[in-house]
């Protein structure tokens, strides 16, 4: 007769095949890559199939790196996303997921990989010197790139950013990374600055011009144009003199030109003014 | 030749007078115009609030309009010349201060005070300036005169905002209260007129030339029922302008517009508007009809635009009423100021101006805000037109009122106002 331990070996041993009969399995359609930039984009379709389910199966949805996209749901056991021209920001992972009556949601997951792209920067930055400069680049593509600033110098050549002043910060997020310089010297930090981006797929860059404003930079157009009113005071002034050398120009006195030898007494002017009343 | 003391020149040394007010109404309003560009580069410098960055322009406008009769006293005292120089240097070292970039009062004080005092000194006497040496021609050439705060406007958005950005925004203030300073060379060029002509009751001429140019602030002409009304049609008139510049881009925007597109129509404005204020002052200029009478078609005309323009709901007709509204916005700037001479007559002018920015500016004030509220109550962008229209169509019955009271008054025989355009025969006798 067995034994209790034994009845109880045997039940545990059966115990995995058992649960792996109930265990709900998934064919899913493997990883795609993507290239956008061949031309030729073609569509992709993500499969899953459900096979072997146990117990009653509700609905199947889709999720992007995480969140659910909407109008995926149906209640069929053999579910699809297509993507018809798939671009870069299509990538990621994604995921077909299986709800049950009475049994915890089952998935399975469908990397779609790209080439990191560039889709935000600024051209350049001006700042003044002293100021805090903030570059940034946002990318696109799956898996998240790693990335990297370096600095342009000449024709195609790049330096490592010199960070001996300590006034470099570099902050990388997932699709994101941003440089920020504190107390921009204009002697050396001006230049092209450069952020990489590269996953396991691809690598792209993209530059940003950082421009230094000394303080003095705008005395020089503000000393040009009073340079120009002062020649234009002075041609005035020097035009007014000649048509009446004798007169002080006065703001009083009367614009009607008299035509008559100079002279120096006002009072005859008038006189003869009031003479032709 | 006496030709100067009894008829304005009408030409010749006039229209230096017109190039150089071209240039001080677009060193001035055009300045005013474009500070939008700097509000948030200075609320980021600052760190404050949206509202405290726009109070500095407000408190511009409230000090322009304040200070307006002053300046219109201060040019009878002194000359207009003298009061348009120092204004430009008023402007000017409000604008140096502001480019220091010191505490915020010194915002209020540089950007508020002394540009709004500057702009006020340089604006009024030179729109005097204007309307004093010319009679024939005076419409055109307050149009030419007046045209120049749109082509300075238009020029200076683009100019600014690269000023901003190759000198930051102290750098860019600096270079402006620079070109401000040209200012008081177009005031040095204001060459005073000889005594206006003046009435039988004459006062003498005195022994050195001075006379009854030195008049004083005349207070009373506020007693004369046509100003009074005038002014009247000018504060509902002021409500009626400010409001659809404020609105018409959220207007846009709620209809889905794109930022882009909203500010193609302000450009297609402003144009609009420099062809209204040229198109109205030739028209003007023709004297088909009074320049009364003209002004009310055109303000009643800018009304019922303005009543119609929620039926707008496309780009296209968007584009097309805004344009018709800143051609017709053109045509009342520009006979608006020069009609005032035929109410008070030419020696009135300069107190009359006075008064009449200074309690028109009433309307610029309450206009906005009772728009805003109208708006908020009726969750409608439009009722700020209707709001508008109704304002500009109503100042319309008042200068239909103004219309009938100066031609009574023209039928009385001692008026010696310029409601005719007739050259009238003067005290002294002497004529060319």
């Amino acid at each position: 007769m067995p034994s209790y331990a034994g009845m109880l070996a045997l039940l545990l041993a059966t115990l995995p095949y058992v649960s792996s009969q109930n265990e709900p399995r998934i064919n899913a359609s493997d990883q795609e890559i993507l290239q956008p930039k061949s031309g030729q984009e073609l569509p992709i379709t993500l499969q899953c199939n459900l096979t072997n389910s146990h117990s009653t199966h509700r609905d199947t949805f889709w999720m992007k790196n995480g969140q659910e996209i909407a109008n995926t749901r149906t209640e069929r056991k053999h579910t699809e996303f297509k993507l018809s021209k798939p671009r870069t920001d299509d990538s990621g992972e994604y995921m077909c997921v299986y709800t049950f009556k009475s049994a915890p949601n089952a998935n399975a997951s469908i990397e779609v990989k790209a080439a990191p792209e560039i889709i935000g920067h600024k051209r350049s930055e001006n700042k003044k010197e002293g100021e805090n400069a903030t570059l940034y680049c946002k990318s696109v593509g799956y898996p998240h790139p790693m990335w990297m600033w370096r600095k342009k110098v000449g024709r195609g050549s790049y330096i490592d950013i010199d960070n001996s002043t300590g006034r470099f910060f570099i902050i990388n997020k997932d699709n994101f990374t941003e440089l920020s310089i504190i107390g921009l010297d204009i002697g050396t930090d001006p230049g092209e600055y450069v952020c990489n981006a590269s996953n396991i797929i691809g690598s792209k860059e993209s530059m940003t011009i950082l421009r230094v404003r000394s303080h003095l930079a705008p005395l020089w157009p503000f000393l040009g144009v009073l340079a120009e009113i002062i020649i234009l005071v002075v041609i005035i002034v020097v035009y007014e003199k000649r048509k009446r050398p004798d007169e002080v120009p006065d703001d009083d006195e009367p614009v009607a030109p008299v035509k008559t030898n100079s002279t120096n007494n006002h009072k005859d002017k008038n006189v003869r003014q009031r003479n032709t009343n | 030749m006496e030709r100067y003391l009894s008829d304005p020149p009408d030409g010749g040394y006039g229209w230096v007078v017109v190039t150089s007010a071209f240039f001080i109404m677009g060193l001035t309003a055009a300045v005013f115009k474009n500070f939008g560009l700097f509000f948030l580069e200075i609320q980021s410098y600052y760190d404050v609030l949206n509202s405290t960055t726009s109070w500095m322009t407000s408190t511009t406008i409230a000090v322009f309009h304040l200070g307006a009769p002053l300046a219109s006293a201060l040019s009878m005292h002194l000359s207009q010349r003298t009061v348009i120089i120092v204004g430009g240097l008023l402007a000017t070292s409000g604008m140096i201060i502001a480019s220091l970039g010191l505490s915020l009062p010194w915002m209020y004080l540089s950007v508020g005070l002394l540009q709004g005092l500057g702009v006020s000194f340089s604006w009024i006497p030179a729109n005097s300036m204007v309307n004093h040496y010319f009679r024939r021609w005076r419409p055109i050439a307050y149009a030419i005169a007046s045209s120049g705060e749109c082509v300075f406007a238009m020029g200076f958005s683009p100019f600014f905002q690269w000023l901003i950005d190759s000198y930051s925004w102290q750098g860019a203030l600096l270079v402006i209260g620079g070109l401000q300073l040209n200012l008081c060379v177009c005031g040095a060029l204001m060459k005073p007129l000889p005594a206006a002509q003046t009435s039988i009751q004459d006062k003498p001429v005195l022994e050195d030339g001075r006379t009854s140019k030195k008049g004083t602030f005349q207070w009373s002409l506020l007693q004369r029922p046509e100003l009074l009304l005038y002014i009247v049609f000018a504060i509902l008139a002021a409500a009626g302008f400010f409001i659809p510049p404020l609105f018409l881009v959220p207007y846009a925007s709620g209809l889905g517009m794109e930022p882009y597109w909203a500010a193609s129509v302000l450009s297609v404005l402003a144009l609009a508007d420099l062809l209204g204020r040229l198109a109205c002052g030739w028209l003007a200029n023709l004297r088909l009809v009074r320049n009364l009478q003209l002004l009310t078609m055109m303000v009643t005309a800018l009304g019922v635009v303005l009543l119609l323009f929620p039926v707008a709901q496309s780009y296209w007709s968007i584009l097309v009423f805004a344009s018709l509204y800143g051609f017709l916005f053109g045509c009342v700037v520009a006979i608006h100021v020069t009609t005032i001479v035929d109410i008070v007559g030419l020696e009135g002018f300069d107190s009359a101006l006075g008064l009449f920015m200074l309690l028109r500016s009433s309307g610029g004030f309450v206009g906005p805000p009772a728009a805003g509220w109208l708006v908020d109550r009726t969750h409608d962008f439009g009722a700020s037109f209707y709001l508008s229209g109704l304002c500009l169509v109503l100042s319309g019955v008042f200068l239909v009122l103004v219309d009938r009271l100066v031609k009574k008054k023209l039928k009385l025989p001692h008026s010696n106002t310029e409601a005719t355009d007739q050259p009238t025969l003067k005290a002294d006798g002497a004529h060319v």
